[in-house]
């Protein structure tokens, strides 16, 4: 490898280094820790010849290296999160020139780090998606054809059906939500994900991300279960637990 | 209507469901919402353009479901695309290479007529 810098996946406590070894990062490193005070910082080694600011540019581009190393990036910080209970999973790509150098960066940030792993303190974050069940349409009666007033009247009837149906699933997917909330420590409404990305046809109503206890999680979990059987026309997804991505965030200076 | 259970899904898995080393294969979709909008923000020495990310992300989320799917599907036009795939961007490379090099070799050969 020539030059080499540091790339960081996640700080958090109480990490163990022996589950870890043996784990090949992104760029196939081995995955190793970085002791700051009290906090591990899970790192691996990267050449800069491939993550350096030119190849990265490049790179971000190619949309299979970003998968890999999405994948292998998401991999190592679930690992980490499997044998610690406060884990801050750092964005995609964050790296710095030298050990030290990260070091450097821990401690300028230890006070909100700290925090940050507070909150998120034997808590994991659970994904709630809500779909539009698609159903069949009112079929509007059939007005004789070559009639092009009741052609323009059968259409306007077919749009505002539409917006009814729309803003009605909207309403309850919200609801949907709000009945959800006591369950969970926190909660991130994140935007719905385009119908080409989520790979299904149905819209998405809803997605959010719920912060929950760990020792609450069947709770929660059933509590889902509960509440999807009111909202037949929603087909409610849930997944988790993951690591607290959406929660393990430094207060805004 | 069920989904698996969290009993039936972590039986005999840690926290977040390893049962061996090879992890159950995911959504790329999901991940990318996670380990790209998320998590700890922090600069790093390694200068990476934001824009450039959140570019990348809007391009992803416009333009494919996942590459396993895409693939399934028979949408791959993002390797032949320059800009997306080093691997075009090598094939293009390549493919001009070749024509300067046909074009040369008619010039000598004219020139030996």
């Amino acid at each position: 490898m020539s030059e080499t810098g540091t790339y960081v996946y996640a700080v958090g406590r109480n990490i163990d280094e022996e589950p870890l070894t043996g784990l090949e990062g992104v760029g196939d490193a081995p995955v190793r820790l970085l002791g700051h005070r009290e906090l591990k910082a899970v790192v691996s080694s990267v050449d800069l010849a491939e993550f350096g600011e030119a190849a990265l540019r490049r790179n971000l581009e190619n949309l299979s290296w970003v998968e890999k190393t999405a994948r292998r990036h998401d991999e190592i910080v679930r690992r980490a999160a499997a044998i610690t209970t406060a884990l801050a999973p750092f964005r995609l790509v964050t790296i710095y020139k030298s050990d030290d150098a990260a070091r450097v960066r821990l401690e300028e940030l230890y006070g909100d780090l700290v925090r940050a792993l507070d909150r998120v303190d034997r808590r994991s974050e659970w994904s709630v998606k809500a779909f539009c069940r698609v159903r069949p349409g009112p079929s509007a009666p059939s007005a004789p054809a070559g009639s092009g007033v009741a052609y323009l009247e059968r259409r306007r009837a077919e749009i505002r059906d539409r917006h009814e149906a729309a803003t009605e699933q909207q309403l309850l997917a919200d609801q949907l939500f709000w009945d959800l909330v006591p369950a969970a420590a926190a909660t991130r409404r994140l935007s719905a994900q385009d119908q080409r990305l989520s790979g299904r046809r149905e819209t998405m109503a809803l997605n959010v991300a719920f912060l929950v206890d760990d020792d609450r999680s069947t709770d929660f979990f059933e509590l889902v279960d509960a509440t999807r059987a009111r909202y037949p026309s929603l087909d409610v997804e849930v997944n988790g637990p993951w690591p607290p991505y959406s929660f393990a965030v430094l207060d805004k200076p | 209507m069920s989904e698996p259970t969290i009993s039936t899904r972590r039986a005999g898995m840690d926290r977040y469901g390893f049962t061996s080393p090879a992890p159950r294969p995911e959504g790329l979709a999901d991940i990318l919402e996670r380990v790209l909008d998320k998590g700890i923000i922090i600069a790093g020495d390694i200068r990476v353009n934001l824009v450039d990310v959140e570019l990348l992300t809007v391009k992803i989320r416009l333009l494919v479901v996942s590459v396993d799917k895409a693939m399934e599907m028979g949408i791959d036009w993002w390797k032949r695309d320059p800009m997306l795939s080093a691997e075009a961007a090598d094939a293009k490379e390549l493919a001009d290479e070749n024509r300067e090099l046909r074009a040369r070799l008619e010039e000598l050969e004219r020139d030996r007529e």
